[in-house]
């Protein structure tokens, strides 16, 4: 069994429990562990603006407890909490007529030349920022297909659980994604040719 | 020219996201804003149940169709539109009940 079956057997235990009990300091537990991650999810799709990502986190676990009886354990709990996550900030989107942070910062960002061979790859600070000029230049799709599949480690399958989108969806977004970053970075990636990535 | 390889676009995707958001009294925060579970004791859900039939009841009996309907069921002669109509009333009284069920949950 690997770390991340047993995590999530842990979870599925705890949601049992705490549902069983009406106990929320096992779904406390369940909110310390589940967090990081989600809170980080939130912060990557409002481009990091970690209060709204923190309201809407907050507003995630809140769903979360109102829910958890329908919790079926079809899929890990983490991809259930993502999923609501997800739906939050959609919501949260709409509200705004379509339009977060993170579009506006990507509108800007296309008036911008990426200035990716200039002494980039020496300070890996200055290649996340790259590496997050380019992620702005993705369309929302392809920047989530890319969170949730590569960041978040989630399978295919599970992204699709998420983003309500059809697997083969999810894997064009993935490519194309891609695809569009390896051609963003590529002058980095001419720059820094024999730099060690492991 | 030299393209980013799967793995080094992957690697370099990881590296730049930070997962591992501090819990900084978030998770308290969260506990404090739970709305507390109304569970009700068990027993309200059959009386509840009861006094909707006994209301019901009450509420249909001068009805002359009702009457008509009870008078030919009693004498095992019940004809169809009486129990269409006897239907009518108990599909609308139970989807009343599941609806308020629902609500309640």
């Amino acid at each position: 069994m690997d770390d991340g079956e047993a995590r999530a057997r842990v979870d599925a235990a705890l949601v049992e429990q705490a549902v069983r009990r009406g106990d929320t300091r096992i779904f406390e537990i369940l909110v310390r562990r589940h967090q990081g991650p989600v809170r980080a999810q939130l912060r990557r799709l409002l481009c990091n603006d970690p209060a709204m990502a923190d309201d809407l986190a907050q507003e995630t676990f809140v769903l979360a407890w109102r829910k958890l009886q329908q919790f079926r354990g079809d899929s890990r709990f983490a991809t259930w909490l993502h999923r609501i996550a997800h739906t939050c900030f959609l919501q949260y989107q709409r509200g705004r007529g379509g339009k977060t942070q993170a579009a506006a910062q990507s509108d800007s960002a296309e008036g911008e030349a990426l200035d990716f061979g200039v002494g980039s790859g020496a300070d890996p600070q200055e290649l996340g920022l790259d590496l997050d000029v380019a992620l702005r230049r993705l369309s929302a799709n392809q920047r989530a297909a890319l969170l949730y599949c590569v960041q978040l480690g989630m399978s295919h399958e599970e992204a699709a659980q998420v983003l309500d989108m059809p697997l083969g969806s999810v894997k064009t977004h993935v490519a194309r994604g891609k695809a569009r970053l390896r051609e963003l970075l590529h002058d980095w990636a001419e720059d820094n040719d024999n730099r060690d990535f492991r | 020219m030299t393209q980013l390889s799967d793995e080094q676009l992957d690697d370099l995707l990881r590296r730049s996201f930070n997962a591992a958001v501090p819990d900084d009294g978030f998770s308290s925060q969260v506990m404090r804003a739970l709305p507390a579970r109304s569970h009700g004791p068990e027993w309200l859900l059959p009386v509840a149940v009861l006094l909707g039939v006994l209301l019901a009841w009450l509420a249909l009996s001068p009805s002359p169709l009702w009457q008509q309907a009870a008078r030919e069921w009693l004498s095992a002669n019940l004809h169809a539109s009486s129990m269409l109509v006897c239907a009518l009333m108990l599909g609308s009284g139970l989807l009343s009940c599941v609806w308020a069920m629902e609500e309640a949950s």
